[in-house]
């Protein structure tokens, strides 16, 4: 187990940046999420932390030592891929069994360490098929096993349950979590999945456009979004952001076509600024006596809860109502309130948040 | 159901053309060289048994034996076979998995030999095999034939299509280049080299040009460049011995024809869907 140590860790293809210089610190045992979209730089810091692409600049530091020069194997960490990369041509027990072979370990340690790592999550019955011969979720049991019996420093993860149907990327998330309770080796996971990144994180790490918008527990960065794109990217469905401008005496918020909201920090150096309004959509609640008139476009019913889309002034947001049956139809008009202490403001231009 | 009888009839209507030469050659291979005169009989004789053992024994005056013959095609087909894919999984392998000046150059190269028949390069060939002294040798069958823009170029599309996560995942396991390709790129391209295997073992047994312009010592002499000299050599007799010829044309068949029925499975395989 180790400590994890970036410094202004950067990558360059040619003349663009896929990672503008980012320090991040992982503390021993901890669990912590990169999440991101598609393209935001997450993949190839993991790839540098592994030693898969060697950084444009900065320094990387596992257990204290840099290992910048060092090559994949020997930086004492195991990576599980998103295709699981089992080689096809094993047994998955000459799959768990490759890396320590390679390192010459004495056969009886081999034995045992495999062993360990099968019942551990359950392979014995597969020992002796081959990974064509396996589902989703068995592939990645087994990509998982060849991570542990290494007994690392550091686990990798690349985007490991994008491969597996809805049902099955629950189940899996909930062992990842355990398996890592019972081993408590200092984790770092990429995913582009929001839920993923709030349900495993311990902490986690939001990126965009090669840089980090935001670290924090799940818990922070839900509560207190970092900038515009954090806010409307976690969450499902994800904070509504509406275009918005300061009342000129800095005391009010006014939405278009709505009537002013009152905000609990005045923002007077933005007075008659305009800004971003971020609302979640649980923040939203239905009044008889609200303060908004919304106008519902659209009715999903996800059983427990409803979503319901609507039309504030000119622009759409979306609400979530814990309840069963909706006493409205599309095409009603309702009346909703906003709570002042649910009101976040971003800046129009930059996106970052501004203090309330 | 019409249809299908039609197709059905159609195609054994094919088989039976594609197989009417051997027949011929069969009945030829059976009989005396008397009943072949002028004619060809339409049903086998009962001399095969006696035909194969004058051909596989003494053979012909003034040629070498048959078997001997067959020995060196098998020498010959083997030695360009397993040269061709040693080479081309080799070069396949640099090309998609190293980083080195040129490399794209270096593959454009070899594809772009493909456009070039064989007997364009002889003469330079026959050149440089001759100034290296190595004229009626077994070496000088094989050696010039083992590069092959064919297998370097299946076998380089082969390794690209394979996952780039797999090399990562080796890496992370600590296998070097050499480790890497014997345990995983060399067993996984076993389908496509099997096929591969069929196909060169094939062209190398079938090599006629070639053999008859660098060997002239008969001791080297291969039985598809050989059975000409055999022709000749029936001259000499009374009458052509076509049944000879004939039982020797058959034997050449057989080699080629065992390969691919063996490999079958493993042919088809490697040359329709690539096992990922």
């Amino acid at each position: 187990m180790a400590t994890l140590e970036l410094y202004q860790v950067c990558k360059r293809f040619g003349a663009a940046s896929a990672l503008t210089p980012t320090s991040l610190q992982v503390a021993d045992g901890e669990f912590v999420v990169l999440v991101g979209p598609s393209g935001c730089g997450k993949s190839t810091l993991l790839r540098m932390i592994a030693g898969l692409e060697s950084p444009s600049g900065g320094e990387i530091r596992i257990g204290g030592r840099c290992v910048n020069a060092q090559e994949p194997s020997a930086r004492d960490i195991a990576m599980v891929f998103q295709n699981y990369a089992l080689y096809p041509h094993m047994s998955v027990r000459e799959n768990l069994s490759y890396a320590l072979k390679l390192r010459k370990l004495e056969r009886a340690e081999i034995t045992r360490r495999v062993d360990w790592a099968v019942d551990l999550l359950g392979l014995q019955p597969l020992l002796a098929r081959k990974p064509g011969e396996l589902s989703g979720g068995q592939r990645q049991r087994v990509a998982m096993g060849r991570a542990i019996v290494r007994e690392p420093q550091l686990f990798l993860f690349d985007e490991p349950l994008s491969n597996l149907d809805a049902r099955l990327r629950n189940h899996m998330r909930v062992e990842i979590k355990q398996l890592h309770r019972r081993l408590g080796t200092t984790t770092v996971y990429v995913t582009h999945d929001q839920v993923e990144a709030m349900t495993l994180a311990q902490r986690m790490v939001v990126m965009n456009h090669g840089r980090i918008e935001q670290v924090g527990t799940p818990e922070e960065v839900y509560a207190q979004p970092a900038s515009a794109f954090v806010a409307g990217f976690l969450g499902a469905p994800p904070m509504n952001l509406l275009a918005a401008r300061v009342s000129a005496e800095g005391t009010h918020v006014l939405v278009e076509d709505l009537a002013p909201l009152p905000l609990s920090a005045p923002q007077p150096a933005r007075a008659g600024r305009a800004v971003t309004l971020g609302l979640r959509p649980e923040a939203l609640l239905p009044d008889v006596d609200g303060c908004w008139t919304v106008t519902l476009n659209l009715i999903e019913s996800l059983g427990g809860e409803m979503l319901l889309h609507a039309g504030v002034g000119k622009q759409a947001c979306v609400l979530r109502i814990a309840t069963t049956t909706s006493p409205w139809r599309e095409g009603d008009t309702l009346r909703v309130n906003v709570a002042s202490t649910a009101l976040h403001l971003f800046d129009a231009d930059s996106g970052q948040r501004l203090p309330s | 159901m019409k249809r299908q009888w039609l197709r059905r009839s159609g195609l054994l209507l094919l088989a039976l053309l594609l197989a009417l030469p051997l027949y011929a050659a069969l009945i030829a291979a059976s009989h005396a060289p008397g009943d072949l005169l002028g004619r060809l009989p339409w049903l086998p004789g009962n001399r095969l048994l006696h035909n194969l053992r004058t051909v596989l024994g003494a053979g012909l005056p003034g040629s070498p034996s048959v078997l001997r013959m067959l020995g060196n095609s098998l020498v010959m087909a083997l030695g360009i076979a397993l040269g061709k894919l040693t080479l081309a999984t080799l070069s396949a392998y640099a090309v998609v998995y190293f980083r080195f000046p040129l490399r794209h150059t270096a593959f454009v190269l070899i594809l772009s030999s493909l456009m070039l028949p064989l007997e364009v390069r002889f003469y330079p060939t026959f050149q440089v095999s001759a100034g290296l002294h190595l004229l009626n040798s077994y070496g000088v069958l094989i050696v010039p034939l083992i590069a092959s823009a064919t297998a370097t170029f299946l076998l380089r599309q082969f390794f690209a299509s394979m996952p780039p996560s797999l090399l990562d995942a080796a890496r992370m396991d600590g296998a070097g280049p050499m480790q890497f390709f014997l345990h995983s790129a060399l067993p996984l391209a076993r389908t496509p080299l099997a096929a591969l295997f069929v196909l060169e073992f094939v062209y190398g047994w079938n090599q006629y040009l070639w053999p008859l312009l660098t060997t002239t010592d008969a001791r080297y002499a291969t039985v598809v460049m050989g059975m000409q000299g055999l022709i000749n050599a029936g001259t000499s007799f009374a009458l052509p011995r076509w049944d000879l010829v004939m039982t020797t044309a058959l034997l050449a068949l057989l080699p080629p024809l065992l390969v691919l029925l063996l490999a079958q499975r493993w042919f088809i395989r490697g040359l329709t869907d690539i096992e990922k």
